[in-house]
């Protein structure tokens, strides 16, 4: 297989290009009818019915002539990429400094059976190149030749799982969950039931319903019952203003739900060739490959919404990869407790640890405490001046409190000497364990506030490389000045 | 916290530090005679100014006289075969190690203020993120330089 001629995309990629322009050409269009509005010239606008058609005709000579000039070929394992129209550009990427290639299908690129590809080098943060429009065979070719040594096998291996997984199913307590566990090898497929689950409960609506809890509380008094919002709300649908919120509320919950069940549906993972393989989403289906020695360090995540359940989703740091935190790093999205061990091992062996963890020092209780009080009570007193209800948000108080009694109770550190791994587990909101090899620690630190001097704890971060110019910290509060020098000693390379 | 780093920074840094706390605080002044000229101009209550001027009193000299000193003399670091520790911090103490195979890149850089006192600074550069040595003799810097780049080399080829 060699590519040594010059190569065009695939014409879709035409439609793309016209498709950017006229988004970008939108603003100037709302400018120019928003000003002609506000000043009253109606005739003005007159101009739109030359100035559309000449803006999309436009777009469409610049989109061909982009995909005229756009030509990419690969000459000893050089990926190089020709393109602009006014401004032209010369890229060359050695194959060498090739992270991954994203394949990426998104709903008009599956209807013409052409893929996205995009070029990913190490220390990047966006993709190097992208491809908008390539053949499904040229696609292939071009990964073969730029990762085909490392890759091993062409993607068509792939397709033949997704339609061999058969689910089977388990039974939870009450609730019956189809999954597809390790039986299928190193292959895992989060079920249709399990997509449902974590798209309910996935994070942000607590954080929203609280919000809009609040918001409502002050509404009543912002918006008395003649204010002008309540009064159009009633008018145009003849209900009180809070129905209003609570429907805006229920529709964007559900919005969400589907937004997440689409972007996660059909989650698969398997290992092959040294690599993971994630595939995932409904209407663009997208492609990762992680290799497997570029995993920094791994994160269990269990949110307050699926730890009562015993679920928790598995997160990857891996370096020079990654566009946005937490999504593309996600390994998978919702396991049980019971099945995380047969995913360690299957998926990423190498993080496969027996350990038991060290708490904290029960003086660490006070400062986990006292902090979340004196917060909880910076925010909720001056509520006290507001109305008589205002004293309710003194309730808040002992619950943040007790918040911080939780996050004393389940922090926790330990050292594995055997497979020289350090792990912390710490909770925000959602609690988090964190598993570290030593060797992939870039630095680590121990920081001593003046409290916490007096009290002998001090604070620990451990930071590895990962998507960005800063890194990943992962910090531990208030673990007892001996064990953080222990720690420091030991991570002394 | 045990067996602290041996290595301190060139004392020199200590007037290079307090001419940066000059230059910040000389906005800060310059802000407060700005409110105090306005309430003069618009005959506001007069202890807005006081206070203007207290606080850029206080700031002045913390910045310029006292928070060089504090933090010089927390300021340690020792270079080891396969590690580099660093101690710092005034208020919040912090000491960071960072291994040698995790360096990437060392360069001594030089601003016109630490040129004037013939200092430099070292700075190296891991895949999540850069670290400082702020004030050593050009030497000093040029010789840490020298040796970092080495022993990073060599504990590379090591694993």
């Amino acid at each position: 297989m060699k590519m040594s001629e010059r190569k065009r995309l695939h014409p879709l990629s035409i439609f793309f290009n016209v498709l950017k322009i006229l988004k970008d050409a939108l603003w100037p269009f709302f400018l120019f009818i928003f000003s002609s509005l506000l000043q009253g010239n109606f005739g003005h606008l007159i101009w739109l019915l030359i100035g559309i058609p000449a803006a999309i005709g436009l777009a469409i000579g610049w989109g061909i002539l982009s995909w005229l000039r756009y030509q990419y070929v690969v000459e000893e394992g050089v990926l190089k990429v020709e393109r602009g129209v006014l401004f032209r550009r010369k890229q060359y990427i050695a194959h060498s400094r090739i992270q991954t290639i994203d394949v990426v299908e998104g709903l008009f690129q599956r209807l013409f059976g052409v893929v996205k590809l995009q070029v990913q080098t190490a220390g990047g943060q966006r993709p190097e190149a992208v491809m908008s429009a390539v053949s499904r065979k040229d696609a292939e070719q071009l990964r073969w030749l730029l990762l085909g040594q490392a890759d091993g096998q062409p993607e068509e291996i792939l397709e033949v799982d997704w339609e061999t997984v058969n689910p089977s199913v388990v039974e939870v307590n009450t609730t019956v969950v189809e999954a597809t566990p390790a039986s299928a090898g190193h292959f895992y497929r989060l079920s249709g039931g399990r997509l449902f689950i974590m798209a309910i409960t996935s994070g942000s609506i607590g954080v929203m319903a609280s919000f809009l809890a609040a918001g409502y509380s002050q509404a009543g008094n912002l918006f008395g019952d003649d204010h002008i919002l309540s009064l159009i709300t009633e008018w145009l649908f003849d209900v009180p203003i809070f129905i209003t919120i609570l429907a805006l509320f229920m529709f964007s919950w559900l919005l969400s739900i589907a937004g997440t069940m689409l972007k996660y549906y059909g989650f698969t993972i398997r290992v092959s060739g040294e690599k993971l393989h994630i595939s995932r989403g409904l209407l663009e289906r997208r492609q990762v490959a992680i290799p497997l020695t570029r995993i920094q360090a791994i994160r269990v995540v269990e949110s307050p919404l699926r730890q009562p359940f015993g679920w928790m989703s598995v997160y990857v740091e891996s370096a020079g990869y990654g566009k946005g935190k937490g999504e593309s790093t996600l390994l998978f999205p919702l396991l049980k407790k019971s099945e995380l061990g047969d995913f360690i091992a299957s998926m990423i062996p190498q993080f496969q640890v027996e350990y038991i963890l060290n708490r904290l020092p029960q003086r660490s209780m006070r400062k986990y405490v006292t902090l979340h009080t004196f917060i909880a009570l910076l925010i909720s007193v001056p509520f006290c001046f507001f109305d008589p209800w205002g004293y309710l948000a003194l309730l808040l108080v002992p619950l943040s409190a007790a918040w911080g009694f939780v996050k004393y109770k389940e922090s926790g550190w330990t050292w594995v000497e055997s497979n020289r791994m350090f792990i912390m587990r710490s909770r925000l909101v959602e609690r988090t364990i964190v598993y570290i090899p030593k060797n992939r620690i870039q630095y680590f630190k121990l920081g001593e506030s003046p409290f916490q001097r007096r009290s002998e704890l001090s604070t620990i971060v451990a930071t590895v490389a990962s998507n960005g110019q800063a890194g990943s910290s992962f910090k531990l509060k208030h673990i007892a000045s001996e064990d953080s020098s222990y720690l420091l000693t030991l991570l002394r390379p | 916290m045990r067996n602290v780093p041996s290595q301190r920074l060139d004392d020199r840094i200590l007037r290079v530090w307090s001419i940066v706390g000059m230059i910040h605080s000389a906005l800060i002044c310059l802000i407060a005679i700005g409110m105090t000229v306005l309430t003069i101009i618009f005959d506001l209550p007069w202890y807005l100014s006081v206070i203007a001027i207290a606080f850029a009193v206080t700031y002045t000299g913390f910045f310029v006289f006292l928070y060089p000193k504090l933090r010089w003399r927390r300021w340690r670091y020792d270079i080891h075969e396969h590690e580099i520790e660093l101690m710092q911090g005034v208020i919040f103490l912090s000491r960071t190690i960072i291994p040698m195979v995790r360096i990437q890149h060392v360069d001594t850089t030089q601003g016109p203020i630490l040129r004037q006192y013939g200092l430099a600074s070292i700075t190296f550069s891991t895949a999540a993120g850069n670290h400082e040595i702020p004030g050593l003799s050009l030497d000093t810097a040029d010789q840490a330089r020298e040796r970092i780049a080495e022993l990073a080399r060599v504990s590379r080829e090591d694993v």
